[in-house]
């Protein structure tokens, strides 16, 4: 039977791992403490129950004691109630315990992926990690609550009843008893077979619906390639595969069920045939008989539950483990213990000789050299994976250099503490986060404190203010994932008034956009100008008006500057630029062009119009 | 009504599954209804004073009893051996009750999973039905959900909400019936609690579902916050909001808790009160049933057997407010259903259409298109284009000018509004999706490969070929080598949940795959973003290679391409304003030449700029 539970026995890290979980149950002793003293007083109360039917039945309704009847009827009625009763507040001690540990488990695993560094959450899916938070710590949760006390309260119950069994008739409760083992194994046995088979279930949905997903998205294509029949067909086939599964599975459970109760009704039929026997011999009183029925059909719910917690109990181990993993898990940016507060920033910003490796993987960044003085544009160009995301991460310290050092002020970014150093430096990043919250909020993300006149004063510099306050709400609109969508060219700009009420000396930017209307590009554009207006900035460049503004202009290509200069210059010494002007900055010369050729025809319009109706 | 007759419509292919439930059904309720009288009829066994038989005087329904079991005289019997014979009865009854209760749990089942299968196929061939204008507006998340949640719901109604209303009804007349038949009296107090019972049940529904309900919700918000949280982890940290967050979440999560306890909680109070309207049952059997037997007006045996019906009596009752509120959730899931398989395709192939006999020589005609997505918002108008077999046309002009519109146009994707577009001379309207379709292979900018092995990506041209081919399309395409190069070569599984591909050899998997389909008519949605020169001079090498031979419409943004085409059209706000060669354009001026002619023309105003920003710099310092 039991290879896994012997093996999670043996296994000392599982036990370990358990033991550790438990210890989370420490500071809500008091709660847990007393929810198992309930749990021991229930189980003797649920034992002594069905004496009363004995009582009941012998001495009341046999021997005509009415008086003695309506006595123990109230007295098994009380017991009932009591019993009731203090379930209610076992289970609610119990569940008050375990969810603190889960509570306290999310806490902690919050905490502690806020202080992980970039790299951890490089390595990382963020869908993962919520796994972890939520399916894991949930399991955790159910172990430190209700399974162990299944556990205990199944053991304590059969522990009990076969004592008061074999004290009332030995031989008829060894007999009644006998289907007990089985079932046990039975339950053990089905959710062993049962676990895997659901999760290949769900797995085989999950794929059907990331597939079709995928399938619908992709429709122009699907239809491009006149390929419906063969999708069809081919979902067909999974459906059956999903089908397949799903049948056995029902079948699995349908040959269970009855199985389950048939086992359990075994017991009634040793009662009824050598029970029978010894109340028509006299050895055994029919309230015995009705009092050992009542005991197995006690016993078989927790004896099944029994089985069925002995492979939950390793899965557990195993979430216990993947929480723990996060939670050991060391932070590769860490403050130095004599970190210094960097004092308001001058802005000017140095690379010494710096290069870049991801986790000791082949180097990103060679030998790069940048002097940003205060206030000055560096626009990056380059193709991607060229090194440009890495070297603006580098700047706020999400990632440690391998070689060289960043200067801010003269000051090494590992010398400072991480607060006063990303507090100085505003981020607009080419896919903006905005977080479940109002518009306000948002906004205010960099500086909590900022009054509703500064909140409107950078939404308005940001060219925001218009849109938010047509949305139903205003600045108190929620958005992000379940409320109002914000178009991509909004989310910029709510991201650039973000930036603006944070008022860092330093900027960091990706000037890339998402295609908006050309009316859009231009609020975005003035926005970005405003923006970048006495601050150093450090720009991934996408649009030829930044890289006119640049001071300097670095080309990189394979983690190394290739070029630098103006446009002007890099136009005629670096093939690579020239070939990004001529792919990427051209066709927005066209655009550029034509809103020219528009504005001026609408003057022209206008210029003649009173001309044409004065004649 | 019309949704009950929808779904009834699903069980159709599954009338025999449905029969056997429904008659196990049946039999079950019988068998279970069967069970207490053993025990009754033990209890009156053992009661009978048997040292007396000459005094003994059995009860008809007592005889009747003996000979079910295969006992005719009823004065030779010894009550061992009628207890012998109990114990065979009730394994037989248990056996019974096994073999029917997996049959009615497999073929409900099958019944319902099946029909939910069913439903799932025709959905998916429905949504391959329907035109791209469908998927314009439509939310890809509600339609999952309404293919994979809104479909299960077909199974909790066949296999669980209709069953279970059946078999719990019948379970309770049937058991009344019986109870009549002992004492009227009785059975009449019996009734006493079902009130407190059928309370309890409604309490049930109204306050501890919703607060589970609550419970999900405050867990689905913690979910959606904690990964906003996750992703954005970036963010806070640039913005040092870590602290916040943390508290922020805290809250979230001791929400979620509290929302638990107090779900748990409800339900805790609700149990006792529960197990108490059930238990007055007992107390009113034991007590005025107590007294009945006392009073010599009821055998012993007949209260045994009120007891051991009891549950079969109130079980019922308690289920049925659970079974109700299931069928009425799950018929809203299968109107959502129904809703989605009655929307109509609005490219519909034309009863008459005409397959395109073989490959066609790829001559395309626009005549007068109009064409808008939004009444009153034209996005093409008045497009006349004559695109004579094997010629290259590029199409320039700003963003969101209808380029790609246009394009769309030739695969009927859309179907315009007003003229029409020919293909070799054909109306396109007058030949069958699939003939035209075949005709034209697209090769788009933001490439979509899907979640399967790379093979499988390729062959999406053409399912047929063989190994051979596949492996020419990828050198054709230059991408073989870097291919070969992955994990698993062509079997690597790339998508989603497989290697990432960079977008110059997605690009190249996109050429191959249209190298693959070998159509006459080739669209290209020529990449804006940049890749190194290297993968830049393969993609080049591929796409001429590709062009060769065929009818090229490219979406154009470098000159290098547009001055190489066979005819430039150039597309403003809703027209064609411009089209000829390079040469015919460039002599001809407008606004072709002038692109061409732009260089340093803005120079001076960002010059002004990043002087006005350097004097505020000084002024900051």
């Amino acid at each position: 039977m039991s290879s896994n539970s012997e093996k999670a026995r043996q296994n000392p890290s599982d036990l370990k791992v358990l033991l550790r979980s438990f210890r989370y149950l420490r500071s809500h002793w008091r709660v847990t403490a007393g929810g198992y003293l309930l749990l021991f007083i229930i189980s003797v109360l649920s034992t002594i129950n069905p004496q009363f039917i004995r009582g009941i039945v012998d001495r009341g309704i046999a021997e005509g004691n009415m008086p003695l009847l309506t006595r123990l009827v109230l007295a098994m009625l009380g017991l009932t109630l009591l019993q009731g009763v203090l379930g209610f507040f076992q289970g609610k001690w119990i569940e008050q315990a375990s969810q603190g540990v889960a509570y306290d488990l999310r806490n902690e695993l919050y905490q502690k992926l806020s202080s992980l560094s970039f790299s951890y959450h490089d390595r990382t899916e963020a869908g993962q990690l919520l796994a972890r938070a939520m399916h894991d710590v949930d399991r955790l949760r159910f172990l430190n609550g209700r399974a162990t006390m299944r556990l205990v309260e199944g053991l304590a119950l059969l522990i009990m009843t076969v004592v008061v069994l074999l004290l009332m008739n030995p031989r008829l409760a060894l007999l009644s008893l006998i289907s007990m083992p089985v079932l046990l194994v039975q339950a053990y046995w089905y959710s062993k077979k049962m676990r895997p088979l659901w999760r290949a279930i769900r797995d085989q949905v999950s794929e059907m619906t990331t597939w079709v997903e995928q399938n619908l998205r992709g429709a122009r294509v699907v239809k491009g390639f006149a390929q419906e029949k063969a999708e069809i067909d081919r979902f067909d086939e999974q459906n059956a595969v999903w089908f397949d599964m799903v049948e056995r599975s029902v079948l699995i459970r349908a040959l269970n069920d009855p199985a389950v109760v048939f086992l359990t009704n075994i017991g009634s039929i040793f009662i009824i045939w050598y029970g029978g026997r010894l109340v028509i011999h006299g050895g055994l009183t029919f309230g015995d008989l009705l009092a050992f029925t009542a005991y197995l059909s006690q016993l078989a719910g927790p004896i099944r539950m029994l089985g069925r917690l002995v492979p939950f109990i390793t899965e557990a181990a195993a979430s216990g483990e993947r929480v723990f993993e996060i939670l050991d898990a060391e932070s590769e940016v860490e403050e130095a213990p004599d970190a210094m507060p960097l004092p308001k920033a001058e802005g000017h910003v140095r690379f010494q000789g710096v290069s870049f490796a991801y986790f000791g993987r082949r180097m990103v960044l060679k030998d790069i050299d940048i002097d940003a003085p205060p206030g000055q544009i560096v626009a990056l160009l380059g193709t991607t994976g060229s090194g440009k995301s890495t070297i603006i991460n580098l700047i706020p310290r999400f990632y440690d250099v391998s070689v060289g050092r960043v200067t801010i002020d003269g000051h090494d970014v590992r010398d400072l503490t991480l607060e006063s150093l990303r507090g100085q430096i505003g981020i607009v990043l080419q896919e903006t986060t905005l977080f479940a919250a109002t518009v306000r909020e948002n906004l205010a993300f960099g500086r909590p404190e900022a009054s509703e006149a500064q909140i409107i004063a950078a939404a308005k510099a940001a060219q925001a203010h218009e849109f938010i306050e047509e949305m139903p709400n205003g600045y108190a609109t929620y958005v992000g994932e379940r409320g109002s969508t914000l178009s991509g060219g909004q989310k910029q700009r709510v991201a650039i008034a973000r930036a603006l009420l944070k008022d860092p000396r330093i900027l960091i930017l990706d000037d890339a956009m998402a295609s908006v209307d050309t009316e859009t590009e231009r609020l975005i554009q003035k926005a970005l100008e405003r923006l970048m207006q006495g601050r150093t900035s450090f720009v991934i460049a996408q649009r030829l008006s930044t890289i006119r503004m640049a001071d300097q202009i670095l080309v990189l290509d394979k983690g190394e500057i290739v070029a630098r200069g103006s446009h002007t210059e890099l136009l005629h010494s670096s093939g690579l630029y020239a070939d990004i002007y001529e792919r990427q900055l051209r066709p927005q010369e066209v655009e550029e062009l034509l809103e020219q050729r528009e504005a001026s025809l609408a003057r022209d319009a206008k210029r003649l119009r009173p001309a044409i109706s004065g004649s | 009504m019309k949704t009950l007759k929808f779904l009834f419509g699903y069980t159709r292919n599954h009338r025999k599954p449905l029969i056997i439930t429904m008659v196990s059904m049946l039999l079950l309720t019988g068998v279970q209804l069967l069970d207490p009288q053993v025990i009754r009829e033990m209890t009156a066994i053992v009661q009978r004073p048997f040292t007396d038989p000459a005094a003994y005087e059995p009860s008809a329904e007592f005889i009747v009893s003996l000979a079910f079991l295969g006992i005719r005289d009823p004065l030779a019997i010894t009550p061992a051996s009628v207890i012998g014979r109990l114990a065979v009865v009730a394994l037989l009854l248990f056996l019974a009750r096994g073999v029917l209760r997996f049959l009615r749990s497999y073929m409900s089942h099958v019944a319902g999973w099946g029909a939910v299968a069913d439903a799932r196929k025709d959905i998916y061939r429905h949504l391959q039905r329907l035109s791209l204008r469908f998927y314009e507006d439509r939310q890809v998340g509600d339609l999952m959900s309404r293919m994979v949640n809104d479909s299960d719901m077909f199974e909790t109604l066949i296999a669980h909400a209709i069953p279970d209303t059946i078999v719990n009804v019948m379970m309770f007349v049937g058991v009344a019936v019986i109870l009549l038949g002992y004492s009227l009296q009785l059975m009449l107090l019996t009734l006493i609690p079902i009130p407190f019972i059928i309370l309890a049940a409604r309490g049930f529904s109204k306050y501890v579902r919703p607060a589970f309900r609550e419970r999900q919700k405050e867990l689905g918000d913690l979910n959606a916050i904690l990964n906003d949280n996750l992703s954005g982890i970036r963010e806070i940290k640039a913005f040092t909001r870590e602290e916040v967050e943390a508290d922020r979440i805290g809250d979230h999560i001791n929400r979620y808790r509290d929302s638990l306890l107090r779900a748990l909680r409800l339900m805790a109070t609700f149990h006792p009160f529960v197990e108490f309207t059930s238990s007055l049952g007992t107390i009113v059997l034991i007590y005025f049933g107590g007294r009945l037997v006392l009073a010599q007006t009821l055998p012993l045996e007949d209260l045994v057997a009120f007891f051991l019906y009891l549950n079969l009596f109130y079980q019922p009752v308690r289920a049925l407010s659970g079974a109700l509120e299931n069928i009425q959730h799950a018929m809203a899931g299968a109107e959502r259903v129904a809703d989605l398989l009655q929307e109509d395709p609005d490219v519909t192939e034309n009863p008459d259409a005409v397959a395109l006999p073989g490959r066609a020589e790829g001559e395309i005609q626009f005549q007068n298109v109009c064409f808008r997505y939004v009444e009153g918002q034209p996005v093409l108008e008045d497009i006349d284009l004559h695109i004579p077999a094997g010629h290259v046309v590029a199409l320039v002009g700003p963003t969101g000018v209808g380029k790609s519109t246009l394009a769309s146009l030739i695969p009927r994707f859309y179907d315009v509004n007003e003229g029409t577009v020919k293909l070799d001379g054909y109306d396109i309207r007058d030949l069958t999706l699939k003939s035209l379709r075949r005709q034209i292979s697209i090769v788009l900018q933001d490439v979509f490969l899907f979640h399967g092995s790379v093979r499988d990506n390729i062959l999406f041209g053409r399912l047929d070929a063989s190994e051979e081919e596949v492996v020419e399309a990828a050198r054709i395409a230059n991408a073989h080598e870097f291919i070969v190069g992955l994990p698993d070569g062509y079997d690597t599984l790339i998508g989603e949940r497989g290697v990432k591909l960079s977008g110059g050899q997605k690009q190249r998997l996109a050429i191959a795959r249209a190298v693959l389909k070998d159509a006459p008519i080739l669209i290209l949605d020529e990449a804006t973003s940049s890749v190194d020169t290297q993968t830049e001079l393969l993609i080049q090498e591929a796409l001429e290679r590709l062009m060769v031979g065929r009818t090229t419409i490219i979406i154009a943004h470098r000159l290098s391409t547009i001055r190489s085409a066979d005819k430039i059209v150039v597309l403003e706000g809703s027209h064609i304003t411009q089209m000829g060669t390079h040469e015919a354009l460039m002599t001809e001026g407008g606004l072709y030449r002038e692109l061409n002619e732009v260089q340093n023309e803005f120079e001076p105003r960002y010059a002004e700029v990043r002087e006005r920003r350097r004097v505020a710099a000084q002024a900051h310092a």
